[in-house]
């Protein structure tokens, strides 16, 4: 053991002591940093080596303390359980959103709804069939038909309107998607050259993690990191980023037919979760398929006006025509724009001239009661529009409690405490004190053989 | 081995802050119900119950419809009620006249006298069974002209068509009488029997007799045409009647479901308020200590 060796030890733990207070004042000052990882100090003791020299002696050496690296507390299994959590949550939250704007095109129950505008149509109709020779009860009818068509018109505007809103919400995801894969990318490169040069890359690491749990959100990709340290970021089964390598997606088509694919070879991407499969599928399959109930509400309303009034007659005596154009609800109108010529009269005009018989008027507005009439078509739409988005949103709300206590745990492991961090501090504080303390007492003791031993005879 | 759960920092604020959120989004909810009266804003907040709120809201419209058709054929009938009386008043008249006519203690000269009174009454007859409703002929069936009989012929000019008001999903009533049901039929009607009576005070006194048995047919006619509108205006009352019971069966139903019970809406209020406010009195205290308060 040599002479200055008890210095060099407790130079060695002043230097471990503040290297673990600069680590505890980086957790502290990050106590808010959203993805940080707390870090700790290894600490290992530096003894004698462990295999011994066949010429040379130094068996009982002591080395003190030595900070071998900075470690990052997080726990892989649940990183990857909160990349599936939020994949789920992010198509659930997509999918509810895009359905509670479908809703929102249907306000009912209300005075203003749709089923209240039927109501005024088939009473309209009522009306011509006790007054059937009145312009003015005429007039209102084709005005009342009118805001019906109008109306349907307009749902049928909203749900195009939103269905584009959804696909350029896709896009931009796509778009983020693309960027973020070539940043995970680069930092795969970053990362790898750091530990080639043995430096730390734990803030780089944090970086990556934060940017592959938002790919998570975005398309659910599951990311999983590598013997050789780089991320390694799956969709449904094929890479988007391995290694320095990306692959991007592109949307293709429109409305049913948008699609997400790789932009490589064009096959489609299978998606887990996501956002993006979220948006996806409510502008490919929900939109359309409401829309298509929407379109039969139309269609049946055309159709069972139309066959009573093509039979009837109108109040010149004349056969009337369709009283509405358009089967869908986009393309449905009033044909009928002059008040005479709607057909109220089921009876043949006799030798007196036309016949003042409302029977077909009647019939119309009995068709408000009817079991397979628009109303009723309209109702089950609206019943199932509502079930829909309460199992949605119950789904949504549900997922919402998994994930949050996914990341309640990660956060459990990874986050900072700041009381944990001010105990450590105490406790480094006091390490740094007795170091110090044990530098004073080897000073000491050298003092006392250096400058006080062997002084007899001195004068 | 894990020993105890770790509670970081970010956690507690986390935690708190979505519990402070899910609170305040239930008391949104709460003033919104009692803002504007209603539990179900949208289909979502309860689809059954939406589904239900249509088909009331369509049962009513339709039942708004029905009363609006049972009004209108009341007013019809009362019209056509009111003609009837009226034109009865002067049939008895004109019977009168005839029976004067028969007694042989009147001259030719009065016979005449009596022709021409006959013949203003004729002229008021067809004037009244041209009653007008409306527009419409009252006993013209579904003319689409003005008349229903010939002012100057008395000649039927309607049709056999009938007016009828739907009083029910699938009940309708007949709220007219055409010409020929209520004045007989073409050929053998009350303005006929008049004519023929004229000109029989004037030159055939002997065939009066046969007059007046015409005469007599007719009013009964006219009275029988009143009993059978009596009859319907009875079955659009007890319609009406019916209609008033449902509607405000249905209303009652429809605000059951729609409206909210004000005194739980009150009590879910208060009871969201104090939770919010404890949840607010609890971050506070937990989120502000920490050992950094203890450390000297």
């Amino acid at each position: 053991m040599g002479t200055f060796d008890g210095l060099s030890v407790a130079l060695s733990a002043l230097q471990a002591q503040r290297r673990m207070l600069d680590v505890a004042g980086q957790n502290i000052a990050n106590v808010n940093t959203e993805g940080y990882t707390r870090q700790r100090v290894n600490l290992q003791a530096v003894g004698a080596t462990t295999v011994k020299g066949v010429w040379t002696g130094s068996s009982n050496s002591l080395g003190g303390v030595q900070a071998v690296g900075i470690e990052r507390l997080r726990d892989a299994f649940l990183e990857v359980r909160g990349q599936a959590a939020h994949g789920a949550q992010g198509e659930l939250t997509a999918s509810q959103g895009v359905l509670s704007q479908i809703e929102q095109v249907f306000p009912e129950p209300s005075d203003s709804g749709f089923g209240e505008q039927l109501s005024a149509l088939w009473s309209a109709f009522q009306d011509v069939a006790n007054q059937p020779g009145d312009i003015g009860t005429r007039t209102a009818l084709l005005q009342r038909a009118s805001a019906v068509g109008d109306w349907l018109n307009a749902a049928s505007q909203q749900l195009t309107t939103l269905s584009v809103g959804a696909a350029a919400e896709a896009q931009s995801g796509v778009d983020e998607v693309n960027s973020l894969a070539q940043q995970v990318a680069d930092l795969n490169l970053a990362i790898g050259d750091a530990q080639h040069s043995g430096l730390s890359f734990n803030d780089l690491a944090d970086k990556r993690d934060v940017l592959t749990m938002r790919l998570a959100d975005l398309v659910g990709g599951q990311a999983g990191i590598g013997p050789d340290g780089a991320a390694r970021v799956m969709i449904g089964g094929t890479p988007l980023v391995a290694g320095t390598t990306v692959r991007q997606m592109q949307l293709t088509g429109g409305g049913a037919t948008l699609q997400l694919s790789w932009a490589q070879d064009g096959t489609p991407v299978q998606l887990t979760g996501g956002q993006i499969k979220g948006l996806v599928s409510s502008v490919a399959t929900a939109i359309p398929s409401w829309s298509a109930k929407l379109d039969s509400v139309a269609s049946s309303l055309a159709s069972q006006v139309n066959a009573l009034h093509s039979a009837a007659y109108d109040l010149d005596g004349n056969v009337g025509g369709p009283l509405f154009t358009g089967t869908t609800a986009a393309t449905i109108s009033v044909a009928v724009t002059d008040p005479r010529k709607v057909a109220a009269s089921s009876v043949a005009p006799g030798p007196g001239g036309p016949s003042l018989d409302s029977g077909a008027a009647q019939g119309m507005a009995s068709l408000g009661a009817s079991a397979t009439g628009a109303d009723v078509v309209y109702r089950a739409m609206v019943s199932d529009l509502g079930l829909a988005v309460e199992a949605v949103t119950r789904g949504a709300s549900t997922q919402q409690t998994v994930t949050d206590s996914i990341d309640s745990a990660r956060q459990s492991y990874a986050g900072v405490d700041i009381d944990e961090e001010m105990a450590n501090v105490v406790q480094y504080q006091r390490s740094y004190e007795a170091a110090a303390r044990v530098l004073t007492a080897v000073d000491a003791t050298l003092d006392q053989l250096i400058n006080r031993t062997g002084l007899v005879g001195r004068q | 081995m894990q020993t105890a759960m770790r509670v970081t920092s970010l956690m507690m604020s986390g935690q708190s802050m979505a519990g402070l959120e899910a609170n305040q989004e239930r008391l949104a909810e709460i003033q919104r119900r009692m803002t504007t009266g209603k539990t179900i804003s949208k289909p979502s907040d309860d689809p059954a119950a939406t589904a239900s709120a249509l088909r009331l809201r369509s049962e009513l419209a339709q039942n708004r419809q029905y009363s609006r058709a049972i009004d209108d054929g009341k007013a019809w009938i009362n019209a056509s009620d009111s003609t009837l009386s009226s034109m009865a008043e002067q049939v008895r008249r004109a019977r009168e006249l005839v029976q004067q006519g028969i007694n042989g203690t009147s001259s030719q000269q009065s016979r005449n006298a009596m022709a021409t009174e006959l013949e203003g009454i004729r002229s008021s007859l067809v004037g009244l069974a041209n009653t007008t409703y409306l527009g419409r002929p009252l006993f013209g069936g579904t003319t689409s002209g003005a008349q229903a009989y010939d002012a100057a012929t008395g000649a039927y000019v309607g049709d056999s068509g009938t007016v009828s008001r739907q009083i029910g999903t699938t009940a309708s009533s007949r709220i007219d009488v055409t010409g020929p049901e209520a004045f007989g039929p073409a050929g053998a009607d009350l303005f006929t029997a008049l004519s023929t009576a004229i000109t029989d005070l004037r030159t055939a006194p002997g065939n009066l007799k046969a007059d007046l048995d015409a005469l007599a047919a007719a009013s009964t006619r006219i009275t029988t045409a009143q009993t059978d509108l009596g009859a319907r205006f009875n079955r659009l009352d007890a319609a009406a009647t019916r209609i008033e019971a449902t509607t405000g069966d249905l209303t009652a139903s429809l605000s059951g479901i729609e409206d909210i019970d004000l005194a739980r809406t009150i009590y879910d209020l208060n009871v969201a308020q104090l939770s919010y406010q404890s949840a607010l009195q609890a971050t506070a205290k937990v989120i502000q200590p920490s050992l950094l308060d203890f450390l000297r």
